[in-house]
Order: structure tokens, then C-alpha cells, then sequence
């Protein structure tokens, strides 16, 4: 068999490309929708519309330094724990503020059921923040910005 | 069929998926890159911000470089291998000084493709192949691409990195694992 002339495989790369493209854009709303969907729930459970959402794993919650910066966090966030009710309601007289369980996530048994993140609500996208403890720690100075902001609850 | 041709072209097209790949996973979580360098420690507070936007003009560069096949030869080889030597050294750095304990899921991955991305697993076994690739990249010569050529060769790393991208976000959805509902009630 010949070789393909160079015009037939570029043509081949391009339906290849599109194929590939419209994969990637069909991922990337069913996330999109899916974390949507997290505001929203985390919205009608909360009462106001959070700034940004807090899932935090059941160990990593257990980690002393990391549930001290979770006591920290600003109000306008809210916090899921990935974990059963009656644990996220332990945790939240521990924390003394609202922690959902993990009723109330819209995942199936992906990444973001199984991990500790922060979703940052930035207009119209997400952005997802994985270094929790670094993010944390530098809450209340000028960067970043969620946080820097608002107002901090007494503690 | 010139194998030294071919070998040299997917090398190529291996870095660029992979710049390409990690430099757009980055650019997707700039605030994740500014808390990565900042756990990563070798960059002042203030230096954070230009720290990450000179690593992603680096990749970006890089990921051009290679995706336009047949040029920069003998550079661009050089110039990835002293990246991954560096991002080696400091995802090994972060490993021996607590790992993935800096990272609230307590994976042992780096989020060097951004988080939950397919490579973003085994970072120094990862990086040590791709150092080899461009080492096998730049021993090998290849002819300049055509115009044709080259369009192909760079949606084909365009399709690559897409279909990266998606199988993170399936992952991260559990849209992948099939007869799992995506919402869950």
C-alpha cells in the first residue's frame, strides 16, 4: 500500500482533531454543570449563595493543622464533608460553622467525590484549587483573592 | 521507511503533547500553580506570580517549539531536558520533604498537568522517560516539515492534549467509570 498524500492525511488530522475537540467540550460541560450543580445545592442547604465550596475528605479533616485553617475560613464559603452525615455534623459543632455531608455532592465516584478541593466561583467558571494548605494559610492577605475581601468571622 | 525519520517525529510530537499539556492544565489553575511554586518553596512570596507565568511562557514555548517539528534543532532538546532535570529535582525535593502530605488529597501526584490529569502520576519515573525521549529526540535527524505536513502534525498533538483533557475531567466527574450516574441524588 502507497502512502497517503500529505492533503489526505492532513484532512484525516482534522476529523481526528474535531472528534477530539468535541470530546473535550462535552467533558467539559458535563463538569461544568456538575459543579454548578454543587452551588446550587450547597446554595438552597446553606441559605445564601456560597463564594466558594470547601470538600474536605474525612482524613484530611482529621489533620490538626489542616481542620485549624478549615475553623478559619471566610462565611461566605461553605463546607462539605466527604463523609457521612452524621460526621459532617460532628464536624461541624467542632468547626462551629455549617459542614454538609456528602449527600451533597453531585459527583459519581470520581476525583472530586474522593479528594479535598476548593471551588472558587469566578463569574461564569470554576476554578479548582488543590494545594488546600497553602491556599489557607495565605487567607486574609492581598492574593488571593477570595478571602482577602471579605470580612472574617470573629473568632 | 527512514526509521530515524519516524523515531524523530514522535519524539516530537511526544514533547509537544507533553509541554502543550501541561502548559494548558496550568493555565486552566494559575491560583493551584501559585500554591504549587509556593510548596514547592525556591521562589520568594513576591516572585510568586512572575514565577508562574515565566514557567508557563516556558512551556508554551517549548510546546510550540516541538509541535513545529524540523525546527530549533539541537535547542529545543537541550532546553526541555534542563526543564525536566529542574522539575525533577524539585518534585523529588517535595517528595522527601513530606510528599503528597502538602496536598490535601494525600496522593503522591503532582499537579504539574494540573490536578487529576492522566499524567500527572509517577512524576520522577514519568520525567525520566521524558527525558530520554528528548534525548532520543535530539540524536535523531529529520527533514523540514511541508505545509501540509506540519498542519497535520499539529492537530494531531492538538487532538492529543484535547483528549487529555477530557479524560481528566472524566475522571474527575466519574463520567468514565461506566454504569456510574453522573448526578447523584
Amino acid at each position: 500500500m502507497g502512502r497517503l498524500p500529505n492533503e489526505a492525511i492532513a484532512i484525516l488530522a482534522g476529523v481526528i482533531a474535531a472528534l477530539a475537540w468535541l470530546s473535550y467540550r462535552r467533558s467539559a460541560k458535563a463538569r461544568y454543570s456538575l459543579l454548578r450543580e454543587l452551588f446550587v445545592r450547597t446554595a438552597a442547604v446553606a441559605g445564601f449563595e456560597p463564594e466558594a465550596v470547601l470538600v474536605v475528605q474525612p482524613q484530611a479533616g482529621a489533620d490538626s493543622e489542616f481542620a485549624g485553617q478549615i475553623q478559619g475560613t471566610p462565611r461566605s464559603w461553605h463546607v462539605v464533608l466527604a463523609g457521612p452525615a452524621w460526621l459532617a455534623a460532628m464536624k461541624s459543632a467542632a468547626w462551629r460553622r455549617p459542614v454538609s455531608g456528602m449527600e451533597i455532592l453531585p459527583f459519581g465516584k470520581g476525583a472530586l467525590r474522593e479528594r479535598s478541593y476548593l471551588v472558587i466561583r469566578r463569574g461564569r467558571r470554576f476554578e479548582l484549587v488543590h494545594e488546600l494548605l497553602p491556599y489557607l494559610k495565605r487567607l486574609g492577605a492581598p492574593w488571593p483573592e477570595v478571602g482577602g475581601r471579605i470580612p472574617f468571622p470573629s473568632r | 521507511m527512514n526509521w530515524e525519520f519516524e523515531a524523530a517525529w514522535l519524539c516530537d510530537y511526544a514533547l509537544a503533547v507533553v509541554f502543550a499539556a501541561s502548559a494548558g492544565g496550568k493555565a486552566q489553575a494559575m491560583t493551584d500553580l501559585r500554591m504549587e511554586i509556593r510548596a514547592y518553596g525556591p521562589v520568594p512570596v513576591r516572585l510568586e506570580p512572575a514565577a508562574a507565568w515565566t514557567v508557563l511562557a516556558m512551556e508554551w514555548a517549548l510546546a510550540a517549539a516541538f509541535a513545529a517539528g524540523g525546527t530549533l534543532e539541537g535547542v529545543k532538546e537541550p532546553a526541555a531536558i534542563a526543564v525536566l532535570l529542574g522539575m525533577t529535582g524539585l518534585s523529588w525535593r517535595r517528595r522527601r520533604d513530606g510528599g503528597g502530605r502538602n496536598r490535601a488529597d494525600g496522593t503522591g501526584s503532582c499537579g504539574c498537568f494540573g490536578a487529576n490529569h492522566p499524567l500527572s502520576r509517577r512524576p520522577l519515573l514519568r520525567n525520566a522517560v521524558f527525558i530520554a525521549v528528548a534525548a532520543a529526540g535530539w540524536i535523531a535527524e529529520r527533514p523540514a516539515p511541508s505545509g501540509t505536513g506540519f498542519a497535520a502534525f499539529a492537530l494531531a498533538v492538538a487532538s492529543a492534549v484535547w483528549l487529555l483533557e477530557a479524560r481528566k475531567m472524566q475522571k474527575e466527574t466519574g463520567e468514565w467509570r461506566a454504569g456510574d450516574g453522573q448526578v447523584t441524588e
